[in-house]
């Protein structure tokens, strides 16, 4: 797959693919009332047939809603949780194939920020403990001196103060730990951050705090990042590349000017159609949310019909007897622009 | 300091009538072990008859407190002070058995979570129809035929198969549709939604940012939406207050607030809030420092630290809400110009 980065303006990333993912598949086992039994009947797949290369120094947006397999996605590539078919190569290394040792070696390059920054701090452990773990996990050889010094930095470079890492979690504001979480997860200097909505529990006024901070430590640094949300504004503001899914499969991935101003995917159209405007056209006009589209009905789908046709097509106001029948291919529609869609060629004229 | 009040009805409705709801020095605290919190402090406000009034800020700002007050729903470790009256009829002072002549059925409220708003082990229609023979002295048939008419007008596909499920077997969107025709069964007169959209997808907020649209010209209740997002509101409230640290810091028809905010609070959050459209900043626009927690203990005004006007006047003497325009109020030293 090669992609244009016809819309990355002046500071272009190298090239170099450093997750490459093909074909992954993530399938959860309902337990029925027979038990073991009975799952063969009830599993679904919670992400299927995703596949898409991540390059160095790239920011991937990530969108969908919820249920369309975002944070299983993410999960799946750190073998979080277990991928049924698939492949995740890491720099050329088979993340799924690899030995317990080996991935060990590999997840440092790899971290996360997670959704509910208190919840994955440990309410025991002082803040500077929790930074400190991974380097004690990772790099046993620094001395106890050397440690303190890597912690106070970063919790300096992530603005906070070193007498801050003597404190606990809870002392903090929701913004404050979601910066213990970056810094806990940077502090290995990782290539690739998988952030899984990192802004969605804070407010307005602190998302843009952590979502410069991150751009940042990737202006600094020059790590990847996997940007999960489902804020299509945050999104747009920070990446290269947008990457659309639904109900487990991915719709649509286009560059992140292309994805906003000429999406392809009805669904994506919707999904933007969707997002409240702020502000009425002038001041004296009635101030107006932009009506739904249309095509997104309260029946929302369910993943269950994914096996047979295109799993939006209940929602798809574009919908054709071909929709219900055949699983639309993840095509090239223009160069750099993927979409999953029977009419795709149609829309775009 | 007195606050002034600012006419009852917003410009949007021409004639002034007497407000349904009115709130007057409403303060509300929590007793803690080290110093009681207050959330709300002072705040007085009128909702006129179908008026749609949007109430903005961000979390601890009190905006939840200040209703759970008027609804009588208040934790017991709360204690709360000042004047609400729903049609004439004081709410702070009443006990349950009053409340209850309003609550659920006059007024009504719509809360941010519809699966834990609801009972789970009782079918929707069961749920819909005991409000209507709790409230209208309705027989359980009467009640469950027009509980099903509800479901229709809330636009819930396949009602007579919903009316038999439990919430689980609903999706978010449908739950709150849900909420919603309870909220309206008996044709309230004001009904209050506390975050309504903020646990569903964008595609569904649209949905019911739309059937509260709807609701409001074929119900012509008056509407309280309390949100975190200055666009939810936007899309539907005749004017809009702003909260800060348990007070209003801003009042003011929806367009003219949020083209010419006068607080800097309130054009700060404006700018913070990322774009779909228009220009794509190399950074987002950010406010500094943090809201104060409900417990710090302010002197002057609250958002002086963070403020990019404050001058020495504003960490000394808390500005009063002041009229400074038709409709419109502002509580700051040095208010942006219009």
């Amino acid at each position: 797959m090669s992609t244009q980065w016809s819309d990355m303006g002046a500071s272009v990333p190298p090239r170099e693919v450093l997750l490459r993912v093909r074909n992954l598949r993530v399938v959860f086992g309902a337990l029925s009332a027979l038990g073991a039994i009975g799952r063969v009947a009830t599993d679904r797949a919670a992400v299927d047939e995703i596949s898409f290369d991540l390059f160095a120094g790239e920011t991937l947006g990530l969108v969908g809603e919820s249920g369309s397999g975002k944070t299983t996605l993410a999960r799946a590539i750190l073998r979080l949780v277990h991928a049924v078919r698939g492949s995740v190569q890491w720099r050329g290394q088979d993340l799924l194939a690899c030995d317990a040792r080996a991935l060990r070696r590999l997840r440092r390059d790899l971290q996360i920020v997670f959704q509910d920054p208190l919840a994955s701090l440990n309410p025991r452990m002082t803040v500077g403990d929790t930074i400190a773990e991974p380097l004690k996990i990772f790099e046993p050889t620094l001395s106890a001196g050397e440690r303190q010094q890597r912690v106070d930095a970063m919790l300096v470079r992530v603005g906070l103060t070193p007498a801050m890492g003597q404190r606990y979690p809870e002392e903090f504001s929701g913004g404050q730990c979601q910066r213990i979480g970056i810094a806990r997860a940077m502090v290995l200097n990782p290539q690739l951050l998988i952030c899984d909505e990192p802004v969605s529990s804070l407010d307005v006024s602190i998302q843009g705090q952590i979502v410069n901070l991150l751009l940042d430590l990737q202006r600094d640094v020059g790590m990847s990042m996997l940007f999960i949300s489902h804020n299509l504004a945050v999104v747009r503001h920070l990446s290269h590349r947008v990457l659309v899914m639904y109900l487990g499969r991915i719709v649509e991935l286009a560059p992140r000017h292309t994805l906003f101003a000429a999406p392809l995917h009805p669904y994506t159209r919707a999904l933007l159609a969707a997002v409240p405007s702020l502000l009425p056209a002038s001041p004296n006009s009635a101030p107006e949310v932009r009506p739904p589209s249309s095509s997104v009905t309260p029946t929302s789908g369910s993943a269950a019909r994914l096996a047979a046709g295109c799993a939006y097509r209940d929602r798809c106001q574009y919908a054709l007897a071909v929709c219900t029948v055949s699983v639309p291919a993840f095509d090239e529609a223009v160069p750099g622009h993927f979409v999953a869609c029977h009419r795709a060629r149609e829309l775009t004229g | 300091m007195t606050p002034t009040f600012s006419p009852t009805s917003s410009p949007a409705f021409g004639t002034p009538s007497s407000p349904i709801l009115s709130m007057r020095s409403l303060s509300v605290s929590f007793a803690r072990r080290e110093a009681d919190i207050r959330a709300v402090q002072q705040v007085s406000l009128d909702v006129a008859p179908r008026e749609c009034v949007g109430l903005v800020g961000e979390s601890g700002s009190g905006k939840t407190q200040l209703f759970m007050a008027a609804m009588g729903l208040l934790p017991s470790n709360a204690t709360s002070s000042g004047s609400v009256r729903f049609e004439g009829e004081e709410l702070l002072a009443a006990d349950a058995r009053r409340l209850n002549r309003f609550r659920g059925s006059k007024l009504t409220m719509i809360f941010q979570d519809p699966m834990t708003s609801l009972t789970p082990h009782l079918q929707i229609g069961t749920q819909l129809a005991e409000v209507l023979v709790c409230h209208a002295d309705q027989s359980w048939s009467e009640a469950r035929k027009a509980a099903r008419h509800m479901l229709d007008r809330v636009r819930v596909p396949e009602a007579i198969r919903r009316f038999d499920q439990y919430p689980h077997e609903l999706s978010g969107g449908l739950r709150q549709r849900v909420m919603i025709a309870m909220s309206l069964l008996c044709e309230p007169r004001l009904v209050i939604a506390d975050e309504p959209t903020t646990a569903l997808d964008v595609t569904i907020q649209a949905e019911i940012i739309e059937l509260l649209r709807a609701m409001r010209s074929e119900v012509g209740m008056a509407l309280v939406l309390i949100s975190h997002d200055l666009a939810v509101v936007a899309g539907l409230a005749d004017r809009i207050l702003v909260m800060y640290a348990g007070r209003i810091v801003e009042s003011g028809a929806t367009a003219e607030l949020l083209w010419h905010p006068r607080h800097p609070y309130t054009a700060e959050l404006i700018n913070c809030i990322p774009r779909l459209s228009g220009p794509r900043l190399e950074r987002l626009p950010t406010l500094a420092g943090q809201p104060p927690q409900p417990g710090d203990s302010i002197e002057g005004c609250a958002f002086a630290p963070r403020c990019p006007r404050a001058a020495d006047r504003c960490r000394s003497e808390r500005p009063p809400l002041q009229d400074i325009s038709r409709g419109a109020q502002v509580a700051c030293h040095f208010p942006l110009s219009a």
